[in-house]
């Protein structure tokens, strides 16, 4: 893993932790909240522990995916409308293609990077966290489309109501 | 050219930091501050996980692994309560929680 690599990570990590807090929308904040936890995933497969970011995504997905079905089910939509943003569809769209790109990131970086690893952090080259990179960029993946499809067939539920 | 720890430092505190923030601007609403205090965690995890390869010393994955399923416990937890307490006032107000009767 590069310096730029980690800046970079550590600077999505962080705008996304400030947006999440600072978003008004319950929606965004549990979406800028995943694109953290997934650039924490990035860093931690980045450094060759890929098991330890599959354990956080399917962790953090698992609780944020209830998180937001819970917002969903209890509250109701239709008698509060200021409950999501008007251009949810669009901006679950948006998230989705930003953590798509993020996935597809880590889903080919680690083969090229693997040298560059040892030789920053030479901690995780010999160890059993190696072969889960892949699971974890499924699993992320999958999960988000299921928080995008959530979010989009609300937004078109409300719509026709 | 490596990456220092107080940079490492400095991520994880300014995580901490948002999320206390998150939790004491959403005063009023539960969920939010759940979500808050899940990116104190991720700054734990963030700071476990690095810092552990750093020092090359396992404990911090493992510390890690133990933030990461509190995390999922406490959300999950969380989630009952607040499903509970909603059936029962129809809100999630926190400011007037203080009138529950147990």
């Amino acid at each position: 893993m590069s310096v730029i690599e980690f800046y970079v990570f550590a600077g999505l990590i962080v705008a996304a932790a400030f947006l999440s807090v600072a978003a008004r929308s319950l929606l965004y904040a549990v979406f800028f909240q995943m694109q953290a936890v997934i650039a924490v995933a990035g860093v931690l497969a980045e450094l060759d522990a890929s098991f330890s970011g599959f354990a956080l995504t399917a962790a953090a997905s698992a609780a944020l995916l209830a998180f937001l079905v819970f917002a969903l089910s209890v509250f109701d939509i239709s008698e509060t409308p200021k409950a999501f943003p008007p251009k949810a569809g669009k901006a679950s769209v948006l998230f989705f293609v930003s953590a798509a790109a993020e996935a597809g990131w880590l889903l080919f970086k680690p083969d090229r990077t693997a040298n560059q690893t040892a030789a920053v952090f030479p901690f995780f080259g010999g160890t059993l966290y190696a072969s889960y990179g892949v699971c974890a960029v499924v699993f992320g993946t999958i999960v988000l489309s299921c928080l995008a499809g959530i979010a989009t067939l609300t937004a078109a539920e409300r719509g026709e109501k | 050219m490596k990456i220092d720890f107080p940079v490492i430092l400095t991520v994880g505190f300014v995580l901490v930091l948002f999320g206390l923030w998150g939790v004491l601007r959403h005063n009023g609403d539960l969920m939010r501050q759940v979500l808050a205090l899940h990116t104190v965690f991720l700054g734990a995890v963030f700071n476990f996980a690095l810092g552990g390869a750093l020092f090359r010393d396992a404990a911090g994955m493992v510390f890690a692994f133990l933030t990461v399923c509190l995390t999922g416990i406490q959300m999950t937890a969380c989630l009952c309560l607040f499903l509970l307490y909603f059936r029962r006032h129809k809100h999630l107000d926190a400011q007037r929680i203080d009138k529950m009767k147990g």
